[in-house]
């Protein structure tokens, strides 16, 4: 597995296929990825799951209909952003490395991901995924000064 | 309650042309509106405005973008990252009253990096969808100074975007913003 450090002119550049990104609305990297894509991680991040009306859950406990189990909330989120940057998704943590070392392990896997690119300071990750025996990742790429 | 909704419907037809009509004028501007293609007067700016710039000549030098970008938009930050529209300009036509516009979270940028972005998603963000409802434009953002920033709005496609970015980059580098 190769781990590169690459210039900030770069950071945008192809040779990733997923980036992961703190969330830390104060940071320049998530400013500039969220002004890019036409605001999609705010956009994201800050919609609120409308609740269902007292009505149409009236009208659903009369008529026994079934009701859809989504999924729980979690502290990470993949989005698939292949239409806005060379890559083709970003994952945002929040907080703590076990949430984003539990949503990796179940991605790197599903989506058969081969590279990754930091876009935060995440070294207890790296450490993890290095000595992890299960990842299929050939390079790992950072920004310098983040 | 059927009074009340009857009630509410006729409200709406109370000036049944007052929307229509702010319609019809945006859409006159957006016609008669014609893009200056010399970027030499964009590099010239930079010649006429030779000394610091304090906020009136930077109005004035904002002012003068407005024959060059269909849209434009003048930040000034009120935190670290949230800024507010203090001037704005359409197809030509200077708006003045900007109060009501929301504060929105833009990127900290280096000075005169020029990053980009969907338009529609920017305008949006402002609640002036109706600026760009054939969602032609690309929009650019230039960091001035530590808390001026510029959002361009242009109509050209990226190659003559990019020389026109560029022209202005030229331009902006050589002035002083206060």
């Amino acid at each position: 597995m190769n781990a590169a450090e690459i210039s900030e002119a770069e950071a945008f550049g192809a040779g990733s296929e997923l980036w992961i990104i703190k969330n830390d609305s104060t940071s320049k990297w998530w400013q500039e990825i969220d002004f890019r894509s036409g605001f999609l991680l705010s956009h994201c991040l800050y919609h609120h799951r409308k609740p269902v009306s007292s009505k149409v859950n009236e009208i659903m406990e009369l008529t026994e209909f079934p009701r859809s189990q989504f999924s729980p909330d979690t502290n990470s989120l993949l989005i698939g952003t292949a239409d806005h940057f060379l890559n083709k998704w970003i994952l945002i943590w929040d907080h703590k490395t076990s949430d984003v070392n539990e949503m990796l392990d179940q991605i790197l896997v599903s989506l058969k991901i081969k590279s990754i690119r930091f876009f935060s300071d995440a070294e207890p990750i790296v450490k993890r995924l290095k000595s992890s025996p299960k990842t299929s990742l050939t390079d790992i790429t950072f920004i310098k000064n983040t | 309650m059927m009074k009340n909704l009857t009630k509410k419907i006729e409200k709406l037809f109370d000036n049944p042309l007052e929307h229509k009509q702010h319609a019809i004028s945006l859409d006159e501007l957006r016609k008669s509106f014609t893009l200056a293609d010399d970027n030499h007067q964009i590099v010239n700016l930079s010649y006429v405005f030779t000394q610091n710039l304090n906020k009136k000549d930077t109005a004035l030098f904002f002012s003068q973008l407005s024959s060059f970008f269909e849209i434009g938009f003048f930040f000034e930050k009120t935190n670290s990252y949230r800024y507010q529209a203090t001037q704005m300009f359409a197809y030509s036509y200077q708006l003045k009253k900007l109060d009501g516009l929301p504060v929105i979270g833009l990127p900290n940028s280096e000075l005169f990096k020029v990053l980009q972005t969907n338009s529609k998603n920017f305008l949006a963000k402002l609640k002036m969808s109706e600026y760009d409802e054939a969602d032609r434009l690309s929009s650019f953002l230039i960091r001035i100074s530590q808390n001026e920033t510029l959002v361009l709005l242009s109509s050209l496609a990226d190659p003559w975007a990019k020389v026109r970015l560029q022209a202005l980059q030229n331009s902006l580098m050589k002035i002083h913003f206060e």
